[in-house]
């Protein structure tokens, strides 16, 4: 379930970021943050799940260095 | 009525104008804004808010004396009056960090309510010590169900990228909120993080995406598709959850470890223990005799001394010093000893200006001056030496600060005044003590010298009443 929202979430940010071009001047800068909201509101669970499942993703990445560092010691 | 003195700052919003009639601070809520503030009345949010702290005294004023005063609006509101208006380009980490939370409390309590903030403006948050409050009681409208956060780029510019920029790079905001005035651009504020940050998610979603997304859209129907709902909205606990993780992201933040030089000014000092000792007797006797209700301490440091007026009698000190270093401590003391003391940035030789909107948005440091004693211990020299500031005009300027003070003369046999001339020219014939009395005699009617044992160094008692 988390997987499925996280995985949604980068996806669209993907999706938003590529397929549209450089700004127009008038816009309004608060644009991007409203789009956002409108993906986290559409899309993914809270940013507290996900800032859990960041975390996870992080220990994951400390986990496999602190394994690839212990035959070395 | 010509009795009625409109707040120059207070123009944006059409729901209500701020005003100064007889002494006291009203806001008017115009025809426009009734419904949303009766709504928001009803729900009891005022008084719990106010009984937390966290929003300034506000009562509504009886029908007689507003339909006298300001007959065209709906409800007239008296506000408690702040003492001191400081603006956030004024405010160190500490201040700047406590505000941003108690913008986010407000808005936490308010969607218990179903109330909501249409802002986020650091200028709708002042102090009372270094205790924050939000002081617009308009901000508050009903919350729709589903509607976005529509001050988030407003909360993250004016608190967030000030805070992010001190925490993450360990440089200060205040200058360049100063110059900008409504907080750091998202757009510049992004070329300047390091990769590292990019590893935090709280980055990505407030500071990343949101300008990215902003740049890059251009497509006019997807601003119509959010507008028109087509967009699934943001659920109030999403909402919530944003905010509380922006409770928990802001206070964690530190501001990046660096030693200041004059953090630890205090415990570093160049002087004799018995010249500090007399210098703490002196400035209690003085504020004793005078019980002054609001004391400026120019240079305060980490505000050893300004402790040391409030415990002799004086009702609230503002100290202003230019060490974020110092004044963080400063801010820690006032917690910490519960003082009426708000320590703010200054830099004496370029105060605050007025400016803004005509040039009278926000107040100059002198537009708020009000203080009926001043207090600038070891300031002169670094005026009169260290920013070539004429010795005359120097004196002229704190003296006229507060018809009352002790300013601080320090000689050029002091060691702190001969590190400053070690590498530089002594271009300043006319920096001495009879020279210093004979100038500060001109703008004053008394004086009384107080020197300090086994130091050069003199505080001089001024009066000008």
């Amino acid at each position: 379930m988390i997987d499925r929202s996280v995985k949604a979430l980068l996806l669209a940010s993907l999706i938003f970021v590529f397929s549209f071009h450089e700004a127009l001047a008038y816009l309004d800068p608060g644009t991007g943050s409203i789009i956002l909201q409108a993906i986290i509101g559409g899309i993914a669970g809270s940013t507290i799940v996900i800032k859990i499942y960041w975390h996870k993703i992080k220990k994951l990445f400390a986990n496999e260095r602190e394994s690839e560092k212990k035959p070395e010691s | 009525m010509s009795d009625i003195l409109p707040e120059k700052s207070s123009f944006r919003d059409p729901s209500g104008q701020v005003f100064y009639h007889h002494d006291e601070v009203y806001r008017t809520v115009n025809t426009v804004a009734a419904e949303r503030f009766e709504f928001v009345r009803q729900t009891g949010l005022i008084e719990k808010l106010m009984d937390r702290n966290i929003l300034v005294g506000t009562e509504i004023v009886e029908d007689g004396l507003r339909s006298k005063i300001v007959p065209n609006s709906s409800y007239l509101l008296k506000h408690e009056r702040i003492p001191f208006i400081s603006y956030p380009y004024e405010w160190p980490f500490a201040l700047l960090k406590k505000a941003a939370l108690c913008q986010l409390d407000a808005h936490l309590i308010a969607l218990e309510h179903n109330v909501t903030l249409v802002d986020a403006s650091a200028y709708n948050v002042q102090f009372r010590g270094v205790n924050p409050v939000f002081i617009d009681a308009l901000s508050f409208v009903p919350y729709q169900e589903g509607e976005f956060w529509s001050g988030h780029r407003q909360f993250c510019e004016q608190f967030l990228f000030p805070l992010l920029l001190n925490s993450i790079l360990g440089v200060a905001p205040n200058n360049w909120f100063r110059g900008e005035l409504n907080g750091i651009p998202s757009g510049e504020f992004r070329k300047l993080l390091p990769a590292r940050s990019m590893l935090s998610l709280n980055i990505w979603l407030h500071v990343i995406l949101p300008e990215f997304l902003g740049r890059r859209v251009r497509e006019d129907t997807i601003i119509e598709d959010i507008k028109s709902g087509s967009f699934k909205k943001l659920p109030k606990i999403k909402l919530q959850n944003i905010l509380k993780s922006l409770v928990h992201w802001v206070s964690g933040l530190q501001p990046k470890a660096q030693k200041t030089t004059w953090s630890d000014y205090s415990d570093n000092n160049s002087y004799e223990l018995s010249a500090d000792k007399r210098k703490i007797e002196i400035i209690e006797k003085v504020i004793m005799s005078n019980r002054p209700s609001s004391v400026w301490d120019i240079g305060c440091n980490t505000g050893r001394f300004s402790e040391v007026a409030i415990s002799a009698g004086s009702e609230s000190v503002v100290g202003f010093d230019f060490d974020f270093g110092a004044l963080n401590k400063a801010c820690l003391r006032a917690e910490k000893n519960e003082l009426n003391f708000l320590p703010l940035y200054l830099n004496a030789a370029n105060p605050s200006p007025r400016q803004g909107w005509l040039e009278c948005e926000r107040m100059s440091l002198t537009d708020r001056s009000g203080a009926n004693f001043v207090l600038a211990l070891a300031l002169v020299h670094h005026l009169a030496i260290g920013a070539n500031i004429p010795l005359s005009q120097t004196i002229k300027w704190l003296l006229g600060l507060a018809p009352r003070g002790i300013v601080e003369f320090v000689p050029k046999s002091d060691p702190m005044v001969k590190k400053m001339l070690l590498l530089r020219e002594d271009i300043f014939a006319d920096y001495n003590f009879e020279n210093f009395m004979e100038l500060a005699a001109s703008h004053s009617s008394s004086l009384e010298p107080y020197s300090l044992p086994d130091s050069d160094r003199v505080l001089i008692y001024y009066r000008r009443d």
